[in-house]
């Protein structure tokens, strides 16, 4: 039998037939776990499909890279989080705003983003510039600390790395802005 | 420790749990560092949504993936044929109970019961999964028996059998598991519930019978396939 932490090095290698191959393997069981929160039917696999994304996700900003549980356990507390996040979704969409979802469990925080904010944010993603892209890239989604970035990235100081990613952050939301008009 | 080192440390995977809850605390009590942490995790987000549309896609076209249907001619004819090789080839009991002791494991608790709502069944099912998954299966036996009264739920049958299962009551254990018709019900449970009763009667040896329930398991869709098929080569 393959071991869960050979599978988790595979991952972090980018190899995807692992990836579909542990998405067959646990998708029964997370239908039955699922089922048992009266989850409708077809919104299960799309909650585990996003489930399996940041499984594998965690483990490619090194987020997850030391298995402490079985890997069964790990993605099921994912999908659990999200399965909770879907149970309480706000009826109003536009009730509530800068909501943090927190799972204890996985000492995660998320924020709830209404559809269309998402798909203004996504455009504006899309039209940042690349350095901006990869500043902010690797802060927010590989994980890594402003050192780190700075001796990536050749900034002379980190204070300098600081000021250009507040910039970034800045064009963004200008970008989101315009995009919303 | 100032925020902004914190907000860092969040997003570089490196706070420890005193700091997770430091940081918790400020989300809660700080309206403008909440509004700030939020805009950084909404980015997070946008950015992770941007990467990972390929892979979601990957991933939907691997579950639309026609299935196999039904096979039951094909196991129902192998069944026969085995049942004849059966009759022809004979395994010495030590190796049998063996091959039982290497592939019987415990089936893990995949049903979530939370007290929440407090109701009665609710808590004696889960009281019934603490025994199960402390290995206590005497207790569990009794538990889930007194669940399945007050609510018939398929599950509750399914790990009362594996728990006879493994105290070693397989009599016991095949008979409740032989209780309920899982594949006329359509029960998620089907294969799983097959599974372990093929393990009981590699135990009992009885092993037509025995691959009679793994070759169900075979043509099933569960990821115990595999090892079914596996197991039933090594009884050949």
């Amino acid at each position: 039998m393959v071991k869960d932490q050979d599978l988790i090095e595979s991952l972090k290698d980018n190899d995807l037939k692992v990836l579909d191959e542990v998405y067959l393997k646990y998708k029964d069981d997370f239908i039955l776990f699922a089922r048992t929160f009266s989850i409708p039917k077809n919104d299960i696999e799309d909650i585990y499909q996003e489930t399996i994304i940041s499984l594998y996700e965690n483990i490619q900003n090194n987020k997850l890279s030391k298995l402490t549980s079985s890997l069964k356990t790990y993605l099921f507390a994912i999908g659990k989080f999200k399965i909770l996040k879907q149970l309480n979704k706000p009826r109003f969409p536009y009730s509530q705003d800068n909501v943090i979802l927190v799972s204890e469990e996985m000492q995660v925080f998320e924020a709830e983003v209404n559809e269309e904010r998402q798909k203004t944010l996504k455009k504006s993603w899309a039209q940042l510039g690349d350095k901006c892209q990869q500043i902010l890239e690797l802060y927010y989604y590989k994980g890594k600390t402003l050192d780190e970035i700075q001796k990536d990235l050749n900034y002379s100081s980190k204070d300098v790395l600081k000021s250009q990613k507040s910039r970034c952050l800045k064009q963004l939301k200008e970008l989101a802005k315009k995009t919303h008009e | 420790m100032n925020k902004e080192a914190l907000i860092e440390k969040y997003f570089s995977h490196q706070l420890s749990d005193a700091e997770f809850n430091q940081l918790k605390k400020w989300i809660e009590e700080d309206e403008l560092f909440k509004n700030e942490f939020y805009q950084q995790l909404e980015i997070q987000k946008t950015i992770s949504e941007a990467n990972h549309s390929q892979i979601k896609e990957r991933l939907k076209k691997l579950s639309n993936k026609p299935k196999n249907k039904n096979k039951w001619y094909l196991y129902a004819a192998s069944v026969t044929i085995l049942m004849i090789l059966g009759l022809l080839f004979y395994k010495p009991q030590q190796e049998l109970q063996e091959i039982y002791a290497e592939n019987f494991e415990a089936y893990p608790n995949v049903i979530n019961i939370t007290t929440r709502s407090g109701s009665d069944n609710e808590n004696k099912a889960a009281q019934a999964f603490q025994y199960y998954e402390k290995e206590l299966y005497h207790e569990a036996v009794l538990a889930f028996d007194q669940a399945y009264k007050n609510q018939p739920e398929d599950y509750l049958l399914f790990y009362k059998g594996v728990s006879l299962l493994a105290q070693h009551k397989t009599n016991e254990g095949i008979k409740v598991l032989h209780s309920y018709d899982w594949e006329k019900n359509q029960s998620e449970f089907t294969a799983v519930a097959n599974w372990y009763l093929g393990l009981a009667y590699i135990k009992q040896e009885q092993l037509s019978l025995a691959k009679l329930y793994l070759q169900k398991v075979m043509a099933s869709e569960n990821h115990l396939q595999i090892q079914a098929q596996n197991l039933l080569k090594e009884l050949d």
